[in-house]
């Protein structure tokens, strides 16, 4: 890991994922027919709810002071690992996948303990269906990733994304399409949007992800609303780099025209998931198991294709 | 001090301790106090004298010929045993400590003497086990740990709940002990001998079929004093009965010295074998994971959750001595190192946080006197060194950094995913679809353990129990505090007791292979990398990392106790929360019982109880739920068992005529053919 690289990555994970979730906002709205919000409205959100003061819960305890400053620090740690606009993330040789899926896993644990903090109803609830859905979903992110990651032979991350790289340009393979299609349902699993998730609604009983965060107010909820976009970001940039194998990264360090292609990159799939979130309804959350089984099985395919299709 | 010193000291100080608690009986203060001080030091004894086993490499034999005639007491430590010893010693240090405090609850109801006898008995045949060199010391030493156990499980004899565990775990252990009598004289009838050295070099002419019987026995025999699944049903009864110290000693120990006869016998002595024993323990092994996470996540009494935790894990660890022995029996020294490494360092980590858990869960149960987590909750404000503790036993038992858990999980991640690349054909895909099986208990663990962390201490009090709770006693407080500290030590710098594990693995699997798992430290956050084919990981760059992370944050945001105003939880409008209102556990993992119905019996019942005055008939008052999980191992498993018992048994009746005469013949007839037969 290299100073410049350090900080430049991390710079560009917590400037880069607001601009995301503004950007998604954006074209959801246009294609609903609104105006939208501003695509730098997250920006503001954040620099406002920093300023503001906290109130808390009296039933509250430290886990529930802790949760936000433990989930931002696991997830920008488990974000670090991953490359996004070179070939070379900072953190290369400490951690592969794994080690990024059960940061993120810490992080879900803080979450939900602390939504249990207040005595709320509602914080209980999203935390259930959260622990739920997510046990679900992290299988089916491992079934993606080691499929990718037994092709190339390595579950390094940085390696993983190189493999790919050299697989060529634009080759629709059989392995692409389902993994593609396997890491996408994930991906929407993950980042709370519909099907799974609706991250605008304003009722309680619907809510998975915003129940958890009901009580919190302040410094406390901008670090939690940084840290989902910083989660989006880096499952959006996992796509771009590992599942979406066009217009390959170059080399090393970070030129313009890789920093231009991962932007397009995440531009397009920022389309996709807009149009997908606006052309489905939410999903019974009992059928949600059921989406992730489907994802499964396309990654499960996928590695089966990888010894049999040769 | 040498070796042979520090072993007798050690079992002459656990006896000390047994005799103390027999002769001491009279004050419980005084005796609790000095047979505990006993245990702990034979503790210290016992880590210094597999501290040099493990670390010199030279084995140690102990003979003691002429105490009783016929039987030879011969002890051989080497570095598997060693080890092995290492986990006992570490846990009964920490539970020793956590015993002066913790017997106090048994003062004046029951005799503190037979448990602090009980206690010490129990270790010392635990290291008889794992020490032996003749079958039949093992057998001695094992028929000891499970009667003496089975004396602790019914120590609260008054309750009808620890009776029948009791028995059904003596019942089920001694079955066990059956099969591996059965394995061990079939051995010595082929071998001529009951010592293991003569076990291991005549193991190499055993007929096939004869090696596969023995494996059979064998896995079947300490297959149930580990709890796999289906022959389970004794762990999740005997464990929560026990006294949680004698709790923390089974599940963190007693499971693991199973585990340790499985490995040596087959492993060691038999010295591997085909392919499809591996296969068998790996199916077996993830069906006891996923079972026994399931049957946790909705379980609501504290000590039977941790029960069925327990055999998850039990899963978790045979899954990388079965790909160990996949790997084995197609010469594949390399991965078969990495897959036992996993195994067994998941064995020493899952003793120190289920350890640390019982400890904890003892702690709760001793101030508020209610196992039941749907009476608990917000211990956390008084009781924050337990709730601390028991974060730290549930965040490792998830397997989440930067704790142990998650290096051992890694561990059996790599090993498992090594076969992809290693094995040829359908296998190819078999053990990455373990790895997924690993993933999803895994993820369901952390499901478990925010619901028994969260209902238990966070949020408010539900009952009257929780409400008058209390921090418990210092001893109590320093034993959890020495394996949480553990805990988080082995998480972070695994690689000091890598090495010795990497030599354990290497005895165990008869290859002098060394496969280098140190990196190169290439910068600041990727200090020591443990390097495999697949990926690295550096446990300190990464623990470096998070501290910096969060003491960037804490510098720019300062610490969270600063600019809050307090107030009341929203409750949609209602002025004041009642703990009423709150989240139940059951409520928590509904989810879980809905989408898996199929495999949990369900039976539900709701009952609405209208209102008792006859003006108002129709208003419903009082709405009852009730739901219960049924066991299906239970139903088709055990009762197929009994029902065909039943029959072969009815059908036999025919021969039981009452008739003096018949039985006479029977006898003559018996007679004249087993002379034929015998010429």
């Amino acid at each position: 890991m290299d100073p410049i690289s350090f900080f430049t990555q991390l710079a560009c994970l917590l400037l880069g994922a607001p601009l995301l979730q503004g950007f998604i906002k954006k074209i959801k709205s246009r294609l609903q027919g609104k105006r939208g919000p501003s695509v730098l409205q997250p920006y503001y959100d954040i620099w406002k709810l920093f300023r503001k003061d906290s109130v808390l819960s009296e039933h509250a305890s430290w886990v529930f002071r802790f949760a936000p400053y433990g989930v931002f620090m696991f997830t920008l740690t488990a974000a670090l690992f991953v490359p996004l606009y070179s070939l070379k993330a900072p953190m290369a040789h400490a951690g592969d996948c794994i080690l990024v899926v059960y940061l993120l896993g810490m992080a879900r644990f803080l979450q939900a303990a602390a939504a249990l903090d207040t005595g709320s109803a509602f914080g209980g609830m999203g935390s259930s269906r959260e622990m739920t859905i997510g046990s679900f979903a992290e299988p089916a992110l491992f079934m993606a990733l080691f499929a990718v990651g037994l092709h190339f032979n390595s579950l390094n991350l940085n390696e993983m994304v190189s493999g790919v790289s050299q697989g060529g340009a634009a080759h629709v393979s059989f392995f692409n399409v389902l993994l593609f299609v396997g890491f996408f349902v994930v991906l929407i699993a993950e980042t709370g949007r519909i099907p799974v998730d609706n991250p605008s609604t304003h009722l309680e009983l619907t809510m998975v992800h915003e129940a958890m965060l009901l009580e919190y107010s302040g410094s406390y909820l901008a670090l939690i609303e940084w840290s989902k976009a910083v989660k989006q970001f880096m499952f959006f940039s996992l796509m771009a780099n590992v599942f979406l194998p066009i217009a390959v990264l170059e080399g090393s360090p970070a030129t313009l025209s890789s920093l231009g292609i991962f932007s397009l990159k995440l531009v397009i799939l920022g389309y996709i998931t807009a149009w997908v979130e606006t052309l489905n309804a939410k999903l019974r959350l009992f059928r949600v198991p059921n989406l992730l089984l489907f994802s499964m099985g396309c990654s499960f395919l996928a590695m089966l294709s990888i010894i049999f299709v040769r | 001090m040498g070796s042979k010193e520090s072993f007798i000291l050690m079992n002459l100080l656990l006896l000390l301790g047994t005799f103390s608690g027999l002769i001491l009986r009279g004050s419980p203060r005084i005796c609790s106090y000095v047979s505990s001080a006993f245990t702990a030091l034979a503790a210290v004894c016992g880590l210094f004298l597999s501290g040099n086993i493990l670390s010199t490499g030279k084995a140690f034999s102990f003979n003691l010929p002429g105490l009783i005639p016929w039987v030879d007491f011969a002890f051989f430590l080497d570095n598997v045993a060693a080890f092995f010893l290492l986990i006992i010693s570490l846990l009964t240090l920490a539970i020793s400590i956590y015993s002066i405090g913790y017997n106090e609850e048994h003062y004046h109801k029951r005799d503190v003497g037979l448990l602090c006898i009980g206690i010490n008995l129990f270790i010392l045949s635990m290291i008889g086990v794992v020490t032996a060199n003749s079958a039949m010391i093992f057998l001695i030493f094992w028929e000891t740990m499970t009667l003496v156990s089975y004396f602790l499980v019914v120590y609260e004899y008054e309750k009808e709940e620890s009776v029948s565990a009791g028995f059904i775990y003596i019942l089920m252990a001694h079955a066990g002990t059956a099969f591996i009598l059965t394995a061990f004289l079939l051995l010595y009838r082929h071998s001529g001998s009951l010592d293991f050295t003569a076990f291991r070099t005549s193991a190499g002419d055993l007929p096939g079929g004869l090696k596969d019987l023995l494996f059979v026995f064998f896995f079947i025999g300490f297959g149930i004093k580990a709890g796999i699944v289906p022959l389970h049903i004794w762990l999740p009864k005997a464990h929560p009965a026990a006294p949680s110290n004698v709790s923390a000693l089974m599940s963190g120990v007693m499971i693991k010295v199973a585990v340790y006869g499985l490995i040596r016998m087959v492993m060691d002595v038999l010295g591997g074998g085909s392919m499809w024993w591996g296969g068998v323990i790996l199916v077996v092994a993830s069906v006891s994971a996923v079972f026994g996470i399931l049957y946790a996540l909705v379980e609501n009494d504290i000590k039977k959750l941790l029960a069925y935790s327990s055999i998850e894990n039990i899963g978790i660890i045979l899954m990388g001595v079965g790909a160990s022995m996949v790997f084995s029996s197609v010469g594949l020294h390399g991965p078969a190192l990495i897959a036992l490494t996993a195994g067994l360092l998941h064995a020493l980590n899952h003793a120190l946080f289920k350890g640390l858990l019982f400890l904890s869960a003892g702690s709760v149960v001793y101030s508020s006197h209610a196992r039941n987590i749907e009476e608990l909750g917000g211990l956390i404000k008084k009781m924050p060194w337990t709730a601390l503790f028991f974060l730290t036993g549930a965040v490792s038992i998830c397997g989440l950094p930067p704790f142990n858990g998650f290096v051992s999980e890694w561990f059996t991640f790599q090993g498992l995913l090594m076969g992809f690349g290693a094995l040829e054909g359908g296998s190819k895909v078999f053990l990455p679809m373990v790895a997924i099986v690993l993933c999803l208990s895994s993820a369901l663990a952390a499901a478990c353990f925010v619901k028994a962390f969260g209902i238990t201490f966070l949020a408010m009090p539900r009952s009257e129990h929780a409400r008058h709770a209390l921090e418990v006693p210092l001893f109590m407080r320093l034993g959890m505090g020495i394996l949480a500290v553990l805990c988080l030590l082995l998480g972070v710098l695994p690689q000091y007791i890598l090495g010795p594990i990497g030599n354990v693995a290497s005895t165990l699997i008869h290859a002098e292979v060394y496969v280098g798992i140190n990196g190169v430290s290439s910068d600041l956050f990727t200090l020591a990398p443990l390097k495999l084919n697949l990926s690295s990981f550096s446990p300190q760059g990464v623990f470096l990392l998070l501290l910096t992370l969060m003491g960037g944050l804490l510098l720019i945001l300062g610490i969270p106790y600063k600019k809050t105003v307090l107030g009341e939880t929203w409750g949609c409008g209602i002025p004041a929360l009642l703990p009423k209102m709150e989240y139940t556990a059951t409520a928590f993992s509904k989810p879980f019982m809905i989408i898996f119905r199929d495999i949990y019996d369900i039976t539900e019942d709701v009952e609405k109880i209208a209102s008792p005055t006859p003006l108002q008939p129709h208003f419903v008052r009082i709405t009852r739920y009730r739901a219960s999980v049924g066991h299906i191992f239970d139903r088709y498993f055990y009762e197929l068992i009994l029902q065909a018992v039943m029959a072969v048994s009815s059908r036999m009746q025919v021969i039981q005529t009452g008739s003096m005469h018949l039985y006479l013949l029977y006898i003559f007839v018996t007679l004249i053919v087993l002379l034929f037969w015998a010429r």
